[in-house]
């Protein structure tokens, strides 16, 4: 366990990886502070009555909550094929990964503190700053602000977001395993993970976890109950696929050299 | 891992400046739409910072007509506008939240409300500043026994 953690706090130690972490927090940053606010929605209440009034005044913003939008989704996909292939690629052109590799600790676990690591990295600067943007936008009106984000909807806004942050990172952690060098793992994490974007393509992310997102929150904003049915495409392409990849990753991370 | 506290925290309080320079650079003025089928119908708008509005109704009513504007997160009617025929108003809207229009007069009416400027209300500002005050004390802190160290 001492290596472990010791391996853990080296890879957060690294100051390239944080200068990158620093600049995704501060870009999604941007990105969801432009989203919080160009809020809005518009309603109609006829015949008027204060309390259903004070009733949908909390609910009905749900429905404008920002979801994961295509600039937020540009820079999450930067971040984590630049954390990657720093943390994969980048150790063995540098040859530190001679010394790491000499240690007494099985190649898989390493891989798998790189993946932690870089999750962890990944995750924090992009859930934290929607959280905060939100949060400082709609500040002057705490009970909406709890309102809006209470019976569980932060946490599945969270879940969405931890899928879309899982699914990048095990993408482009599978790239850099395979790519023969640094500037090969850039370039092929950044395409593959950004053709579906230009293409349109519904059914991968981010789009399929935008879609999503939108049908969750409107069926909570209007009460429905059924609010899984949301879930089913993106537990298939969010979930699944990255799941098999990380396997396939920690499989091929056996077999290579610090080369 | 004190590395990386300093850069969290760095990127804490950066983030606070950019918001509070963004909304002065970022200014987004949507027109909502709504429609009074008859007297006591209301159409509400969601606005996530405190702004200043315009509101234009169109009528054919050619009677006295009273507008309400109430503030559905605070519980409270804000102010009561009066007109014969049609009207055009500035006003403003003190914070984030939900505000309804409620229409009493006869016959219909059209309204819409479009958003003049934005900006942060004194609350969102105090909060923000407050954060952000204190994220850059636990910094300095921070750097201050490294540098000494």
């Amino acid at each position: 366990m001492g290596t472990v953690r010791t391996q853990l706090k080296w890879e957060l130690n690294d100051p390239l990886k944080l200068a990158v972490f620093l600049f995704g927090f501060l870009l999604t940053g941007l990105a969801f502070l432009k989203d919080a606010l160009s809020m809005g929605a518009t309603g109609m209440l006829s015949p008027f009555s204060q309390e259903s009034a004070v009733h949908y005044a909390k609910t009905i913003p749900r429905l404008a909550l920002p979801v994961l939008s295509q600039e937020a989704y540009s820079v999450l996909v930067f971040v984590a094929v630049m954390l990657s292939t720093l943390s994969i690629r980048g150790e063995m052109d540098s040859l530190a990964a001679l010394t790491v590799y000499s240690l007494p600790i099985r190649k898989w676990k390493l891989f798998l503190i790189k993946f932690s690591s870089i999750l962890l990295l990944t995750a924090l600067s992009f859930v934290v700053p929607y959280f905060l943007a939100v949060g400082y936008v709609l500040s002057g009106s705490p009970s909406l602000l709890a309102e809006i984000l209470g019976d569980g909807v932060w946490s599945n806004v969270l879940v969405f977001f931890l899928i879309a942050v899982f699914y990048t990172v095990s993408v482009s952690l599978f790239i850099a395993l395979l790519s023969p060098n640094l500037f090969a793992s850039i370039l092929g994490g950044l395409s593959v993970l950004y053709v579906p974007v230009i293409l349109g393509v519904s059914s991968l992310p981010p789009f399929s976890i935008s879609a999503a997102m939108s049908s969750y929150l409107s069926s909570v904003a209007y009460g429905m109950v059924h609010t899984v049915a949301a879930y089913g495409n993106v537990i298939r392409v969010g979930f699944f696929l990255p799941s098999t990849l990380l396997a396939a990753s920690i499989i091929l991370s056996e077999r290579r050299d610090a080369r | 891992m004190k590395r990386f506290a300093a850069f969290f925290l760095l990127a804490l309080l950066l983030f606070t400046i950019e918001s509070l320079l963004l909304p002065r650079y970022y200014q987004k003025t949507p027109t909502a739409y709504g429609f009074f089928s008859d007297d006591g119908s209301s159409v509400s708008v969601f606005v996530p910072t405190a702004r200043k509005v315009a509101i234009s109704v169109v009528t054919e009513n050619q009677d006295r007509y009273e507008i309400e504007v109430f503030d559905g997160v605070r519980n409270r009617f804000i102010t009561n506008l009066t007109a014969v025929g049609n009207m055009y108003r500035e006003l403003e809207l003190p914070d984030s939240g939900t505000y309804y229009f409620v229409y009493r007069g006869n016959g219909t009416a059209r309204i819409a409300v479009g958003t003049l400027a934005m900006y942060p209300s004194r609350e969102v500002l105090q909060i923000e500043y407050l954060i952000g005050g204190t994220v850059a004390f636990v910094l300095a802190a921070l750097l201050w026994v490294g540098v000494k160290q």
